[in-house]
C-alpha cells in the first residue's frame, strides 16, 4: 500500500514537472494574411525580438513563452498588424520573457518596442522604428528609413536608407550606410559614422567620443557638438567644405594643414576657419573640452 | 588688435586691467610686454619641435618609456575574450567630464557639474553661441536621461 502511495506521489511529480516544462518555454506558432505596405507593430517587453522582411504578404511569427508571459495578442489586418506579450499588470521584476521571430512582408513599415529586450530588425524595405530601453538594437538592410534608439544598450545600424536617426544614452552607436541623411547622439556613449557620402549630419554627444568617416555632399550641412567628447572627421583629401571649427578648451588638429588660432590671450580656446575646394559643403565642429581632429582618408 | 575686434573675455580683462590702473592698484611696472612676447614665443613654435632644455632630456626619456609601458599594459586590459579590442580605437578625453555616464543618478550629477562648468565658461564669454548650444545639449540629455528615470519607476 506504502510503495503504491509513493509511486503516486512520485508520477505526480513528474506529471507537474513535465507541464511546468512546456509552460517555461511554450512554443507558439501563428501566421495571418497582412498587406505587401501595412504596418506592423511589435511589442515585447523581456527576450528578444527579431523581424525579418519576406517576399509573403503574410506575418508568420514563432517563438517561445516564458513563464512571466500571461498572454501573447496576434492580430493582422491589410493595414495594421499588431503583435504585443502582455505581462501581468502588477508584476515588478519580469525576467521569463518572450522570444519572437518575426517575418513580416518586406515593404511594412515596422515600429518595434522592447524594454530589457534585443531587437533586431532585417531585410525590412519600408520605414524601421526600433527602440530598446536595456537592448541593443540592431537594424540592417536597405530600409526606407530608421529610427533606433537605446538608453543604455548598443545601437547598430547597416543600411541603405536615406534617412538615418539613432540615439543611445550610455550605450554605442554605430551606423554604416551609403549616402543618408543622419542624426547620431549620445550622451556617453562612443558613436562612430562610417558612410560613402553625408547627405547631412547631425551629431551631438556629452562625454562620447565621436568618429565619422565620409564624403560630405556639396549642399549639405553637417555639425558636430560634444561637450568633452573628442570628434574625429575623416574625409577625402579632394573635399569641397567650408570648415568652422572652435574649442574652448581642447586641442585642434588638422590633417590639411591650416594652423588654429588661440581665440583669447587669456583663455585656452581655439579656433579654425577654412575652406578646401570650392568651399561648398558647410561644416560646423564645436566643442568644450574635447579635441578635435580633421583627417584626410 | 583694436577694442572692436576684441574676444568679449580679452575685453573683460581689459577692462580689469584698466580699473586697477586707474584706482592706483597699477604693477611697478608694466609686465605685459615680457609676458606676451613670451607667450608670442611658445605660439609661434610648432608644437613637434619645442625642445626642451638639455638637461631635462633624461626626464622626458624615463617619463616617455615609463608611458608607453603603461599605454601597452592598458592595451593589453581592453583586448576582448577574442582579441579584438574591446572598445573603438579612440579614447575620450582624461578629464572628469569625460567619465563614463551610466542613466541613473549619478549621471545627473555629472551633468550637474558639466552644466556648472559650462555655465562658468559662459559667464566669462557669454556671447559664445557654441557654449549656448553646449548648455542646450547637456539640459536635453538631462531631460533624456529624467524621462528615463521616470519611465523605469
Amino acid at each position: 500500500m506504502k510503495r503504491k502511495m509513493t509511486l503516486s506521489i512520485l508520477c505526480a511529480l513528474g506529471l507537474l514537472l513535465m507541464l511546468g516544462t512546456a509552460v517555461a518555454g511554450e512554443k507558439v506558432e501563428r501566421t495571418g494574411k497582412a498587406s505587401a505596405q501595412g504596418v506592423v507593430y511589435i511589442e515585447n517587453m523581456v527576450g528578444s525580438i527579431e523581424v525579418i522582411g519576406w517576399g509573403k504578404n503574410e506575418v508568420k511569427l514563432e517563438g517561445t513563452l516564458g513563464d512571466d508571459v500571461e498572454e501573447l495578442e496576434f492580430k493582422t489586418g491589410n493595414k495594421k498588424s499588431v503583435i504585443e506579450v502582455i505581462y501581468p499588470r502588477k508584476m515588478r521584476n519580469i525576467t521569463d520573457g518572450a522570444e519572437l521571430v518575426i517575418h513580416v512582408p518586406e515593404g511594412s513599415r515596422v515600429s518595434v518596442e522592447g524594454v530589457s529586450a534585443w531587437v533586431t530588425v532585417t531585410k525590412v524595405k519600408g520605414q524601421v522604428e526600433a527602440s530598446s530601453i536595456s537592448g541593443d538594437v540592431t537594424v540592417t538592410g536597405d530600409c526606407e528609413s530608421v529610427e533606433a534608439e537605446s538608453i543604455s544598450g548598443t545601437v547598430e545600424v547597416d543600411s541603405g536608407a536615406r534617412q538615418i536617426m539613432a540615439e543611445s544614452i550610455s550605450g554605442k552607436v554605430l551606423v554604416k550606410g551609403e549616402e543618408a541623411e543622419v542624426e547620431a547622439a549620445s550622451v556617453s556613449g562612443a558613436i562612430q559614422l562610417e558612410f560613402h557620402k553625408f547627405l547631412e549630419l547631425s551629431v551631438e554627444s556629452v562625454s562620447g567620443t565621436v568618429v565619422a568617416l565620409g564624403d560630405l555632399h556639396p549642399k549639405g550641412e553637417f555639425s558636430f557638438d560634444t561637450v568633452s567628447g573628442s570628434i574625429t572627421l575623416m574625409v577625402p583629401g579632394d573635399v569641397s567644405a567650408t570648415f568652422e571649427v572652435t574649442t574652448f578648451n581642447g586641442g585642434i588638429d588638422n590633417e590639411f594643414g591650416q594652423k588654429a588660432r588661440k581665440t583669447s590671450r587669456y583663455a585656452p580656446g581655439r579656433e579654425l576657419e577654412f575652406s578646401m575646394g570650392g568651399g561648398d559643403a558647410e561644416v560646423e565642429i564645436n566643442s568644450f573640452s574635447g579635441d578635435i581632429r580633421i583627417k584626410k582618408k | 588688435m583694436s577694442q572692436k575686434h576684441q574676444n568679449p573675455l580679452d575685453r573683460q580683462v581689459s577692462q580689469v586691467a584698466h580699473t586697477l590702473r586707474d584706482q592706483g592698484v597699477a604693477p611697478g611696472r608694466d609686465l605685459w610686454p615680457e609676458i606676451d612676447a613670451a607667450l608670442d614665443k611658445v605660439e609661434q613654435q610648432p608644437l613637434l619641435t619645442r625642445r626642451p632644455p638639455q638637461g631635462r632630456m633624461w626626464r622626458l626619456v624615463a617619463v616617455a618609456a615609463t608611458l608607453a609601458v603603461a599605454l601597452g599594459l592598458g592595451y593589453v586590459g581592453m583586448q576582448g575574450p577574442d582579441g579584438q579590442p574591446a572598445d573603438l580605437a579612440f579614447n575620450p578625453g582624461a578629464s572628469f567630464l569625460a567619465a563614463e555616464i551610466d542613466p541613473g543618478a549619478s549621471s545627473l550629477e555629472k551633468l550637474d557639474h558639466t552644466l556648472g562648468e559650462l555655465n562658468q565658461a559662459l559667464s566669462l564669454d557669454p556671447e559664445n553661441r557654441n557654449l549656448s548650444r553646449l548648455v542646450l545639449l547637456v539640459h536635453r540629455s538631462r531631460a533624456d536621461i529624467l524621462r528615463h528615470n521616470t519611465l523605469n519607476l
